[in-house]
Order: C-alpha cells, then structure tokens, then sequence
C-alpha cells in the first residue's frame, strides 16, 4: 500500500474525528470568523444541524474502519443509502440559509456546517474508492475535487480546525496520490489515454485572434502609456502632480518579469490544466453577455469544461464526451462564459507563484475625488487580487470600483473605455434593485452606444425603463474619456471612482489588484 | 382523531413518543416514506412543523417531537410564523377596538424575543389579522375581510406578490396582493393562507388555490463589487413543486379542477385535500414528504398534483392537511 493512500486516508479520519467533535454554535451569530463564545441556544436550527453532522461523522468513521479490513466481502453496519441521503440534507438546508440571508449577514457558522459537510462528502468518496479499484477509476476523483472546491468557492473554506487549509492539504495529497496512480497504470498497461484521457492538440496555445475587430481609437482620447516609473515618481503622479485626481495610464513595463509570459505560460492550455488538477478544479464562470442581462447567470463547472466549452472547444480533440457535446455546443454557440472576478489565487496557490503583486499596489493614494461616501469600502490590509479569464467579446458594463486598481493583462487584448468621477451625472448611475444598491454600474451600454452589440430584446417587463439610445448617444456628445487597448505585459492604472467599461477583443487572461 | 406524517425524520421529528419528546436518539433515524399514525387523541389540532421539530396541541396541551425549543418557548412558537432566517411573527390581540384592528409583532429570532427584546418592528393591522404564514425570506397575512398581505425580504419580489415601488408600499412593509384580490372578490373572499420555501398560495373560500413565488431564491442582479459566495449556484438547492411561479397569483388545476378545503405548502412539495375527501401531493420527494409509500422511496418529485391512495381509518373521514419544511400530515377524525 502506498503512504501516500495512508497520508490521505489518515487525514481524512483526522477530519472525520475532527467533525465529531466540533461546537460550532458557541459562534458569534454574524459573519465573521468565531472570535467569543455566547450562548448555544442562539440559533436552535443550527444546534439540531449540528447534532445531524456530528452523527453522520462518526457513521463514516464506522464505515471508514470496516473498509479498511481487507476483507471486502464484510458490509459495513451503516445504511449508506441513508447517510448520502443525510449529507444531502445537510447541504441543501445549508444552502438555503446561504440564500434566506443576504450575503453578507450570513452567519459564520452556515459556512463552516456547509465546509464540514462537503468534506465528509469528499470523505466517503474516498471510502468507496478504497472498496474499488482506485481513484482514477469510476470518476470519484472528480468528484471529490469537486466537493472540495465548492467548499472553498461556496462557502470560502470556513471553519477552525480544518477548513481551507485543511482542503488546501488535502488536495495537495490527493493530486500527488493521484499522479502515482497514474504513473503506475502507465507502467503495467500500454498508455491508452495520456492527460487524463483529453488530447491536447499539438500546439495548446491560445489563439490570438480579434474575431470581432477592434474599436478605432482616437489619438487624442488613448490613455498615455508610460515606463521606468519608480514608486516614488508614481506616488507623486497619483498625489501631488494631480492634486489627488489622477487620470487612467498604461505602464508598459510593471510586469514583463512574471512567470506567466514564460516559464508558467498562461497562453498555454497544457500549462494551465495542469496546473488546475488535470482540469478538476472548479472555477466560478458568468454565463451570459454582462451582468446586467436578464438570464445572465453564474455556474462552477471543473477548468477543463471551462476550457473546452467557452474558451476554445478547438483545443480539445472532439472524440470524447459525445452526449455532452450536443448540449454544450449549442450552449457555447450562444453564450459567453467568463471566469470574472474571482480570486483563484486564493483557491489555487500554485498559480499564485506565476504574478506578483506590482510594488504600485503599496503606494500613497488619494480618496475619492468627488464622492468619499463611495470611500465606505474597509481599508485592505493587502491588495486584493481577482483573475478574468475568457473568451473575445466578455463584456464588463460601465461601472465603478470602491478601489484603486492596476488592471495587468497577461494573455490577448482588452478594449477599455474610461470616464472621469466628474462625468458621474451623465452616466446614469442604476438605482437600487431588489433591495441591492446597483448605483456602481451605469444603465449605459457602451458596446450598443457605439454599436458594436445589438441591443438584448429579451427585455419583458413592459420596457418600461428601455433607455432611449439616440438621445443619450446626443446627451453624451461631448463628454470626455478615455480609452486604450491593453496588450499582454501592459498594466492599466484606474483611480478610485473612475467608471470602466471592459470589453475583450482575443482570449483574454487579466490580474486586478485593487488597493486603497 | 388521529395524525398521519411522512417526510423528514432525521431528529426524530415525526415520532411523538408520548412520555419525554427529548430522550435519547436511538441510532439514525431513517425518513418516513409513506404516511404513518403518529398519534391519537380526543382532540388534535393542525400541526406546527418546522425543520427539526413539530408542535401539536393534543387534548389541550402543546407536545414535541424532534430537536426542538424548550417547553416554555412552545407556545409562542407554536401561534408564530417563522423564516428560514428565524424571524418570528405573531399576531398579538389587543383589548380595546380588537374587533377592527389588531398587531404584528415581528422579533429576529427566537432568543431576542424570549430574552425580552425590543421586537424588530410592530405593525398595526387593520382589517385585522386572523392568520399567518412563513415563506424562507418573508411573511402572508391573511386578514379577516378575506383580503391578503405580503412583506419581506426586497431581494426576491415574486414572493411578495405585489409591486413594490411607490406608492405601493415597501418591501419592508405589509401590502395588500392586488392581483387576488380581483381573483377572489368579494363574494369568493380567502380563507386560508400557507407558505413554504419559496412559494405561497392563498385558498378561497369556494375552493380554488392560487399559488406565487419562484422556483428558486435568487437574486436577479448582482452587482459587480459584491462578493459572489453565495450566488453561485443550484448545487445541493431544492426547487419548488411549482415549476412555473411568478410573482402573479396563479390558479393550480388539481385533478381537473376538484374543489380544495385545505391545503398546505412546504419547502419544496405541496399537500391538499379536496371536497370529495381526497389527498393530492405535488413537488419534492427527496424525504419521502409525497407519502408515496415504500414504491415512491427512490422517486425524487412530481411536478404535477398526484392522487394519494390514503384511506382514513374504518369510521373516520380526513379533516385537514399540514405540512412542514420536508414533510406531510393528514388529520383524521371520526365521522
């Protein structure tokens, strides 16, 4: 037997062993992490939850100890028709609660009930794949590093003793159990399918291509591009030079030394599936042209299908996957997925080694130029990295940020048209909506404005809000922006409060990283 | 009279053992799949069943099944509505002018309301309130004109029924349900109300029951700085039994248009029984809350009313239907 299946067994009992034990109602009741303890009959719901999930723990923990015996004829005393009905439970009646409550008035403990659940999810895949032949077998693999993932996506790896790093462990045992497996398959049958059975085509580059041209822009509006800045010069730009009112610039020059342009090539399709697992690893992906669309919906999908249905079915050789292909191509055909917004180099630490954060993030900058209200966003510690993978033409509507950002384009090109904090009255900030303040993102429409897009007609709410395009392309005559095309290797600076609208014109990979 | 239950056992929660409700649980117990007696008594009232626990005033005293609150809560619990984020509402009777008008009082949760907070607000109402309902993220009053109420959560307007924008009144605030109240004129006024996930319905009092909410709660725009935890995805979430509710009042055709003198709607399934004496079940099975029997244990739903081959016991006919989050209960009594 291998130590590394020991490792990842014996781990999985510790978390098991772990979960039996926890109290996690002795939690403050908001939704921040644990920090005194207060009365247990706070939220009964949740002691009953707790009590449920503490059962269903130490029923693993029977079914993992009989699996052991090498005598796998023996059934386990465990109806295990009941506990994957339990666990289910489990993670819908947390689920639920993840929707009841605003986000941000969910209860820590929801998001440590659902973690714990999906570990003992993953853990009794883990069972059954002991009783089988392995884990590359019966896809249980996928499966595990999918319930792994949607803890630290869903619920961000809450919880004390195991938690996010725990996961992080985990499936960093998993993945190098894994890649042993495989060598070892390779060594005792001829190798039938390389890279997980997806066969990369020769070249597993990105394309480059503009398939939807590329706005004209006008000499006098292109934001300015700059080099050999010092921090020091920088601060002064952003500060003094501007008197605290800077403008959008392009840096050519911040970021040609990280590893993604080279040695980790985020152009590369191979480089970034193995980075993500063979692909398994869950990304969050926006469906739909932008955010503000009706139907516009977000989906975790594993990297691969990422990959192959938004990004470049191309890439993948078309053999496999045929009942799916059906659905998928159609879906692809009409929808765009964008991986927007996330930090996965929070989830996936490895690729966190291919950036590194510009030394322009730890500079002095200015508040708000026009509206300190929208200064409300608490100060970061660090800055706050977000990664936007897609395909040409994923749209970010118009909107504002309550940071300053450096937008880093590493892989294709970025259209991105910018207006100044002042032109806010022309902009048609969108009011509240259902109860969530959308007075960060403009009714505008950039791409119809300028006819780049047809307008969405899927609108069935009587168009009582429709906006007039003509009028407001006249009403908008005049006012001044910016606006530049990102490369690879250039870096855009947005001041806080600047509005943005972000349109892809290639494949397109970029870093944020906000500060304040 | 006798109460039968199927659904959601996993605290316990449909065994009423008749000595202490709270005495240890023996091993995992398993749901129940096809409707069971569960208690019999001179007199049973409607059940109240939430998530982990049910409440049932048997011969004038409230008991317990399942992982519930503590005796001295049982009451209030038992008169009050109650979210899936714990908020409670009450209907509290008043002395003077309590034939026109009488209060809401709305607490967060169950420990501010029995350490003696202040409530969360106190609305007056007036036709007064005669009965409630909780759905996850909001409340329906039912009122004693036969006219009906809605607030709750800004998020999710379908639940409400209603518009919100001025000069309806907010979200936050009970306001009339307009559409019915065309629907069920005066002649045909509601005569019950009930609640579940994220769906509602209304029965009037010829018998016809309208049905709104949506499948799902999500919220339809996103803003682009939020955090995204949650928004994220229908893993592991329930959909209604409904599959095509709006935010309009939707009238629900069971078995060819039958007469309805009681219904109820859980998380994700709902119950009713006609005037002929019958029970129908749609929506989620998961747990077993349909009552399909041993036969249904491996059907997840039905999307379409379903006849339940349930035969109240020799000289007893059906007298009512409850439901919990995930399960069932028909009431029976003796002719």
């Amino acid at each position: 037997m291998s130590s590394l299946r020991d490792q990842v067994l014996s781990h999985y009992r510790h978390a098991a062993t772990t979960i039996a034990s926890t109290t996690y109602t002795s939690l403050t009741p908001t939704s921040n992490p644990p920090q005194s303890s207060l009365p247990p009959d706070s939220d009964p719901k949740a002691q009953a939850l707790q009590d449920l999930l503490y059962r269903q723990a130490t029923l693993l923990l029977k079914l993992d100890s009989t699996a052991q015996d090498d005598d796998n004829t023996k059934t386990p005393d465990v109806d295990q028709c009941l506990l994957r009905q339990r666990l289910s439970d489990l993670a819908s009646i947390c689920m639920t609660a993840f929707y009841a409550y605003r986000f941000d008035l969910l209860p820590y403990h929801w998001r440590w009930m659902y973690t714990d659940t999906l570990i003992l999810m993953s853990h009794y895949k883990v069972v059954q794949s002991i009783r089988r032949a392995g884990f590359n077998e019966n896809m249980l693999l996928d499966g595990i590093v999918e319930d792994l993932d949607r803890a630290l996506i869903v619920a961000g790896g809450a919880g004390e003793a195991l938690g996010r790093t725990w996961i992080e462990r985990t499936l960093d045992l998993l993945e190098r159990f894994s890649k042993e497996e495989e060598e070892e398959a390779a060594r005792t049958k001829p190798p039938l399918n390389l890279k997980q059975g997806l066969l990369l085509q020769q070249d597993s580059r990105f394309s480059t291509a503009e398939p939807y041209g590329r706005p004209t822009l006008s000499l006098e509006k292109t934001c300015p591009r700059y080099e050999n800045w010092t921090l020091d010069r920088f601060e002064r730009y952003m500060n003094e030079d501007s008197q605290g009112r800077p403008q959008p610039i392009v840096f050519t020059d911040l970021i040609g030394d990280w590893p993604a342009f080279e040695d980790r090539p985020w152009s590369s399709a191979e480089y970034l599936l193995e980075r993500t697992f063979g692909g398994r690893r869950l990304v969050p992906v926006e469906v739909g042209r932008s955010y503000v669309d009706e139907g516009w919906r977000q989906e975790l999908i594993p990297f691969k299908a990422f990959l192959k249905r938004y990004i470049d079915p191309t890439l993948f050789s078309s053999s496999e996957d045929e009942e799916e292909d059906d659905h998928t191509t159609k879906e692809a055909s009409t929808r765009v997925g964008y991986l927007a917004q996330h930090n996965l180099f929070q989830q996936i630490p490895a690729l966190r080694n291919d950036i590194q954060v510009p030394d322009f993030c730890w500079a002095d900058v200015p508040p708000h130029p026009t509206d300190p209200s929208k200064q409300n966003q608490p100060r970061l510690e660090v800055p706050q990295l977000n990664a936007w993978f897609g395909p040409a033409r994923t749209i970010t509507p118009l909107h504002t940020d309550g940071y300053h950002n450096l937008l880093c384009q590493v892989v294709g090109t970025k259209y991105v048209r910018l207006y100044a904090p002042e032109e806010t009255k022309w902009l048609r900030p969108r009011g509240t909506e259902h109860g969530v303040d959308m007075s960060n993102t403009s009714e505008l429409d950039i791409g119809v404005l300028e006819g780049w897009d047809e307008e969405e007609e899927d609108d069935d709410d009587g168009g009582g809000a429709a906006v007039e395009w003509e009028s407001v392309r006249r009403e908008l005559e005049g006012v001044p922006y910016w606006e530049t095309v990102l490369g690879p290797g250039d870096t855009l600076v947005i001041p806080i409060g600047w509005w943005h609208y972000v349109r892809s014109l290639s494949i397109s990979f970029s870093v944020s990283f906000w500060w304040n | 009279m006798e109460l039968f239950a199927t659904g959601f056992n996993a605290w316990n929660q449909l065994t009423f053992t008749q000595g202490n409700p709270q005495e240890a649980i023996p091993e995992e117990p398993d749901d129940l799949f096809g409707f069971t007696k569960v208690l019999s008594a001179t007199s049973i009232e409607r059940p109240v069943s939430r998530l982990t626990y049910t409440i049932v005033r048997k011969d004038d005293h409230l008991i317990l099944a399942g992982h519930g609150p503590s005796q001295h809560n049982l009451e209030h619990l038992y008169a009050s509505a109650e979210t899936a984020t714990g908020q409670l509402l009450t209907i509290v009777h008043e002395d003077e002018d309590g034939d026109i008008n009488n209060k809401l009082v709305k607490h967060a949760s169950l420990s501010s309301c029995s350490s003696g907070a202040n409530p969360d607000s106190i609305f007056t109402c007036r036709p007064k309130a005669t009965q409630l309902a909780a759905f996850d993220i909001g409340f329906v009053i039912l009122h004693s004109d036969g006219t009906v109420s809605t607030f709750g959560d800004p998020r999710f307007e379908a639940c409400l029924g209603r518009d919100t924008d001025p000069p309806n009144p907010p979200p936050e605030l009970p306001g009339p349900v307009p559409d019915l109240h065309e629907i069920a004129s005066s002649e045909d006024p509601i005569k019950h109300v009930t609640a579940g996930g994220s769906a509602v319905a209304a029965l009037t009092t010829s018998g016809s029951v309208y049905v709104w909410g949506s499948r799902t709660l999500s919220s339809s725009s996103s803003s682009s700085s939020s955090s995204k935890t949650a928004e994220i995805s229908h893993h592991h979430r329930l959909g209604h039994g409904f599959t095509e509710l709006s935010g309009i009042p939707n009238y629900t055709e069971i078995d060819g248009g039958k007469d309805v003198v009681d219904v109820a709607l859980g998380e994700g399934h709902a119950i009713a029984l006609t005037a002929d004496g019958l029970v129908y079940v749609i929506g989620e099975n998961a747990n077993g809350q349909l009552g399909l029997g041993e036969v249904g244990k491996g059907v997840s739903g039905t999307d379409g009313w379903l006849k339940l081959r349930f035969e109240a016991p020799e000289g007893s006919k059906i007298v009512g239907v409850a439901a919990g989050p995930r399960s069932s209960f028909i009431l029976t009594a003796k002719l």
